[in-house]
């Protein structure tokens, strides 16, 4: 009943939506066009050597182009007075003052100074290169990573620095990092490589392993998610660029740190003249991490804890992995702007030292995983005619996770152990876990001319997943099998208009469909169970609109999007032991509506500010919930929850010169259960109604101080000493209002400065970086009870060239 | 819907009722606090699957509402609670794949619920527990072994408030103790003299399945019941067996819930639903104060009276509680007209039988199992049974039954998701 009500509506919004189209496509008329002015030109380096993908925009406006592999630009913008921006890595970016009058084609060369070091035109370009995604109508903030590719970060440490981001991990290196982006998490906010959804892409190439290297930038979006990253995520996503370089390059470096802590990081890559390219990336980690922590430790004799806390420090943490991607194929042909076939390889081993609440040890358990991941991308501007641009990207991967837990010991926290006559520390396990996924994503935009532009896009995965555990004893109640499948469609239509050179409007449909196949019991009681395979189908509408404005050094934005959330396998399927089917579950839904406003001003020559605020509001509702039965831990999965966001994010720089930057970001946002029933089809009311919901950071920020001393030692070295902080408001593990106030328990607050000083020598082709992170050595906690490492310090040799 | 799981607390039962005997003195606590009596309930409240808030109440027949709001001690959410002692309750929890913890409560000065002794760590699962002398007994069933894969076997976990909440915990096969090859799983832990009795549920070993792991099967004997007596350093003392009904457990998947109880006057009744493909009816039979066989005199055949209600006999009991005298409580899983999406309760309606005069009959004022009320874990005193019950559109509710009417009547209600366990504790 549910699905043909859905095909109604599914029908009208086509209805409507093809309406809405043709009343925008015919109302401004296609004639406009030719009021339009045409920039075109070239991009070069002081020598007049081309500098393919500059970016080249008018500045405070949304239009902006790249320059191609030969540096050549072109650019449409309506009439006007503006300033011209051209601004690449390694060089000093350059503003030009211009005039376009109507149906006029310009042209206009653009010189560009190299810059003294590589590292310094990064800041000083960060402010810019950053400029077209964050100029888009959507709640986007963007981190540039560049600027921290001398750090032995990962991607997860970088993300914990934007604004509405933080990364919650259990413990140090390679440890399970859970991103909570506006209080949404988990299933909630998918995150993309490239486009590509990451979700099975295997635990070795994760944002917890992967170095800062890797990318150029990650753009996160609040909420309104565009139909490029096409996928069903409520809470929004994160899509981190990598590095493009059309170039032969090459960007080795090695850490080496606290806890017995290597990173390596090898990225070259080789570019031909008739296109012919080559790029390999791969990295490692390893750590011990035997840092300190601070817990209760179990006497073996009486199986009890120490009532206080006292220091041990971890012993069987160890974690490490392997992860190479290589590709090749041809870039800047006639053929195809991009074609690449690749494929990347990775294997991960993690020692478990705790179980989810610290003072639980383990001394053997362990699991580990490898990971296989052909792809393909082929992208093509102009295909055909003029202003159609296509992208194509396909993937497949296989995974292999195994969780090992066979040991005969057990073991405290003093890394003592004792001989014992049973197996497994937890649970007697060699569970192993195939996951086969694959993923293809299409992308079409046709500019119809410079006011109107329409895209589709079209992202489809499937899995299927084989689990076994040996150890496992069967009895008569046992799944006879455990393999399900699952795909997904997700379709999406926008269309953009610029109404002039400040108005820029985009509008969108999204189409979901989902089929799941798996082994459920079908019974009346779980006594005796009835197995069948069956396969549930689910299909939704989802849209949204996403408009922005440009006035004098102000961007407004504001959005709105209906998103919705599928079920996942395990939510309608149950897992193979403990959880129940539900093949009438529906999908999560959420109305959002984003507002924001930025400022950037650059005062003279010397000071430059940029501000961004932004906020925003989400009901959601049909939260798919487990309702778990104690003791035996059954459980099943409905719809059943309301959750009112409201989230306002702040971010803040300032720069003085090429001498100083400095900048902060800060989030506060009240989640608030607006469930009014406590259980499922149950007219009970809820204790917690209008209460905030437990276990989330709510307060949160971080800030930033980098000074730089240019030419130090030798004219193109370059010295810059970094100061950063991060802070999290204590907040309730649960429901604020229930229990006695004094006895509740707290995630503590954090409050944690870290320092980093990088040398760069010859232009950044030579880096040399200490980090000292957590120098107050304070006790950090994202998770209730997971200890993360106190003060480390490191340091990194870098060598890059390009 | 949430579901129960219930265990009789059998060793609760005498030293509650000489708790309530004694006389409640008042109390007057400090600020914060309230005027507290020196025996209270105890009721544990749980609204989310993490977390759990512990109150004492003075009367739990009250027709009131409790709040957490503002009150109660915030822990884990333990889900079975036992009282080895009239000072102590232990919670128990669960975790999938970790092992599991414990804590000890008592009640405070001011009337408030306090930690008492050590937080432990136990073997995450159990199939069974019960109070053996002062102790709290928990055993898990199809426990592998590294020098002996061939067989099954179970791990027993005493927690001894006297000691801190000190765990000793002891893994023996439960493999062929009744002779046949089969593994047993146990099901609850009776107080028997210096011994406890357990029912043995067998069921087959299958072929191995590689690396450890076995699996196991129906029974090859689904017709025959067996008791073991351990002693407390848990050797197998005695097997009594019978024939006239099937294994004595109430069997909800691989839950196992106890159906055996003493009487209090140290005969034990073992009671069988019509477990698997028996072929035997429902039914109940006796081990007698001392002896080491099953009173053969006694049979009571327990099919033929839910038939007498006008209910169909193959309806099966799936707990057991024994009240007080020769009163038990049978706990039923009737099918009602209107069913609930997804899972099923245990329960939905009680019986209240007296095993001497052999009459069964339906508790009255529940609410009506049509709508599957679910149970929660129950305790027995004085001839009263508390047990909470939710229904669906209604707060949690603790019923009292008087075993001399057969009727429930409502206590107090609590503003949470669940009530994961009632008690009764004494100030220290």
């Amino acid at each position: 009943m549910e699905y043909y009500t859905v095909m109604l509506r599914k029908r009208k919004f086509i209805y409507c939506s093809m309406l809405l189209l043709s009343l925008l496509l015919a109302l401004p008329g296609l004639a406009q066009r030719h009021d339009y002015t045409k920039i075109t030109g070239y991009v070069q380096d002081q020598d007049g050597k081309a500098l393919p993908g500059a970016s080249v925009y008018l500045k405070n406006t949304s239009y902006g182009a790249k320059t191609d592999d030969n540096g050549h630009y072109v650019l449409i913008a309506s009439p006007g007075d503006y300033l011209l921006v051209s601004s690449v890595v390694g060089f000093t970016s350059k503003e030009t003052k211009i005039v376009l009058k109507p149906r006029e084609t310009q042209h206009q060369r653009i010189r560009l100074q190299e810059s003294g070091t590589s590292i310094d035109e990064v800041t000083v370009s960060g402010k810019s290169a950053l400029k077209e995604a964050k100029e888009t109508a959507y709640n986007v903030a963007v981190l540039d990573a560049t600027k921290f590719h001398n750090s032995s970060m990962e991607l997860s440490d970088l993300l914990n620095r934007a604004s509405g981001v933080k990364i919650r991990q259990d413990g140090g290196l390679g440890s399970r990092a859970s991103i909570n982006l506006n209080g949404f998490t988990g299933r909630h906010v998918k995150v993309f490589i490239d486009g590509i959804p990451m979700q099975g892409m295997g635990s070795a190439f994760q944002l917890n392993n992967i170095p800062v290297n890797i990318a150029e930038r990650i753009e996160i979006y609040k909420g309104v998610v565009p139909i490029e990253l096409g996928s069903d995520a409520l809470g929004g996503a994160i899509n981190i660029i990598t590095n493009k370089r059309n170039k032969s390059y090459a960007d080795v470096s090695y850490s080496y740190g606290s806890f017995n802590t290597h990173k390596t990081n090898v990225n070259v890559g080789y570019s031909a003249k008739n296109g012919f390219t080559v790029q390999l990336n791969a990295f490692q980690n390893y750590s011990d991490n035997d840092y300190p922590v601070y817990t209760q430790i179990r006497d073996f004799e009486t199986s009890i804890f120490t009532p206080d806390s006292v220091w041990t420090k971890a012993f069987h943490n160890k974690y490490h992995n392997e992860t190479a991607a290589i590709k090749a194929g041809f870039v800047n042909t006639k053929w195809a702007d991009q074609f690449l076939v690749g494929v990347t390889v990775g294997q991960e081993y993690a020692a478990i030292q705790n179980a989810n609440i610290m003072k639980i040890v383990y001394g053997e358990k362990a699991r580990k995983g490898n990971t296989v991941m052909p792809s393909l991308t082929y992208s093509k501007r102009d295909l055909f005619i003029d202003g159609l641009d296509v992208r194509l990207m396909a993937n497949y991967n296989h995974n292999y996770n195994q969780n090992i837990d066979t040991a005969t010991r057990e073991y405290n926290w003093l890394g003592e152990f004792r001989q014992r006559k049973t197996i497994g520390e937890g649970a007697s396990t060699m569970a192993e876990f195939n996951n086969n996924n694959a993923s293809a994503s299409l992308n079409v935009v046709y500019d119809i001319n410079n006011r109107h532009s329409l895209a589709v896009n079209d992202v489809w995965t499937t899995y299927i997943r084989k689990n076994a555990d040996q150890n496992v004893i069967k009895d008569e109640f046992s799944k006879p099998e455990d393999k399900a499948s699952n795909y997904k469609n997700i379709l999406g239509l926008s269309y953009k208009f610029n109404y002039n050179k400040q108005w820029v409007t985009t509008v969108f449909g999204k189409h979901y469909k989902q089929s799941t196949t798996g082994t459920v019991n079908v019974g009346e009681s779980e006594s005796f169970p009835t197995w069948e395979r069956i396969t549930a189908d689910a299909g939704a509408f989802g849209y949204g609109i996403a408009t922005t404005y440009f006035w004098k050094a102000l961007q407004y934005k504001l959005s709105y999007e209906k998103a919705l959330r599928m079920p996942s396998e395990t939510e309608i399927l149950g897992d193979a032991v403990l959880e129940r089917a539900n093949a009438a579950l529906r999908p999560e839904k959420s109305n959002g509506i984003n507002i924001g406003v930025s400022y950037q001003e650059d005062f003279n020559e010397n000071h430059a500010i940029y501000i961004d605020a932004s906020g925003l509001y989400r009901d959601v509702q049909d939260f798919i919930q487990r309702t778990v039965v104690q003791r035996t831990g059954e459980a099943q999965s409905v719809n059943h929850g309301q959750v009112q966001n409201l989230g306002l994010n702040f971010e803040g720089r300032y720069y003085y010169k090429r001498f100083l930057s400095a900048g902060g970001t800060l989030t506060y946002q009240s989640l608030i259960n607006k469930e009014k029933y406590t259980n499922y089809g149950d007219g009970q009311l809820s204790a917690t109604y209008n209460d905030r919901m437990p276990n989330q950071p709510y307060f949160y920020g971080n800030g930033e101080v980098e000074v730089r001393f240019q030419d130090l030692g030798a004219p193109t070295n370059l010295l810059t000493v970094g100061y950063n902080l991060n802070y999290v408001h204590e907040f309730y593990l649960n429901w604020p209002s229930l229990g006695t106030s004094s006895e509740k328990r707290t995630i503590d607050r954090q409050f944690s400065h870290d320092i980093v000083t990088s040398y760069a020598m010859k232009g950044g082709r030579y880096n040399v970086t200490f980090e000292a992170r957590n120098i107050t050595d304070q006790r950090l906690y994202d998770n209730f009870s997971l200890q993360k490492p106190g003060r480390s310090f490191s340091v990194k040799l870098r060598y890059f060239f390009m | 819907m949430i579901k129960f799981n219930s265990r009789v607390v059998k060793g609760t039962l005498a030293v509650a009722l000489a708790v309530s005997t004694a006389a409640c003195t008042k109390n007057d606590g400090p600020e914060n606090g309230r005027e507290s009596n020196d025996v209270e309930f105890f009721i544990a409240a749980q609204e989310s699957d993490n977390a759990a808030y512990l109150l004492a109440v003075p009367d739990i027949t009250k027709q009131e509402t409790l709040s957490i709001k503002g009150q109660g001690l915030e822990t884990d959410a333990f889900g079975s609670w036992l009282f080895p002692t009239p000072y102590i309750g232990i919670g128990l929890k669960y975790q999938k794949g970790d092992p599991g913890l414990g804590i000890g409560v008592g009640l405070g000065a001011d009337g408030n619920i306090v930690q008492s002794g050590g937080e432990f760590q136990i073997v995450s699962r159990f199939t069974t527990y019960g109070v053996f002398q002062e102790k709290v007994l928990t055993v898990v069933g199809g426990v592998t072994v590294a020098d002996d894969p061939n067989n099954i076997y179970s791990t027993f976990n005493f927690v001894d408030p006297a000691k801190n909440n000190a765990v000793t915990s002891v893994t023996k096969s439960t493999t062929n103790l009744t002779g046949n090859g089969e593994y047993a799983t146990l099901s609850g832990v009776v107080e028997f003299g210096n011994e406890f009795l357990t029912a043995l549920v067998p069921s087959s070993i299958g072929t191995s399945t590689g690396s450890g792991g076995s699996s196991t099967g129906a029974t090859a004997y689904p017709d025959s019941v067996w008791v073991a007596a351990y002693d407390k350093d848990l050797n197998v003392k005695r097997i009594y067996g019978d024939d006239r009904i099937s294994a004595a457990t109430g069997r909800h998947r691989s839950q196992y819930y106890s159906s055996i109880s003493d009487d209090g006057k140290g005969n034990v009744y073992v009671f069988s639903p019509s477990n698997d493909a028996s072929k035997k009816p429902a039914g109940v039979i006796r081990i007698n104060s001392g002896t080491s066989s099953f009173d053969e005199s006694y049979y009571w055949n327990l099919e033929n009276e839910v038939a007498k209600t006008g209910k169909d006999g193959k309806l099966l009991f799936k707990q057991m509680y024994h009240v007080g005298g020769d009163y038990f409580i049978l706990g039923y899983l009737i099918p009602g007209t209107n069913p609930i999406e997804g899972s099923v309760p245990n329960i939905n309606a009680l019986a209240l039988v007296n095993v001497v005069d052999k009459t069964f009959k339906w508790v009255e004022g529940l609410p009506d199992f049509n709508y599957y009320p679910s149970f929660g874990t129950p305790i027995a005193e004085d001839g009263k049974f508390y047990v909470p019950v939710k229904e669906v559109d209604k707060l949690p509710t603790v019923y009292i039954v008087d075993s001399a009417t057969g009727k429930a009547t409502k206590g107090i209600e609590v503003d949470t998701k669940t009530i994961s366990g009632i008690g009764k504790l004494r100030k220290k």
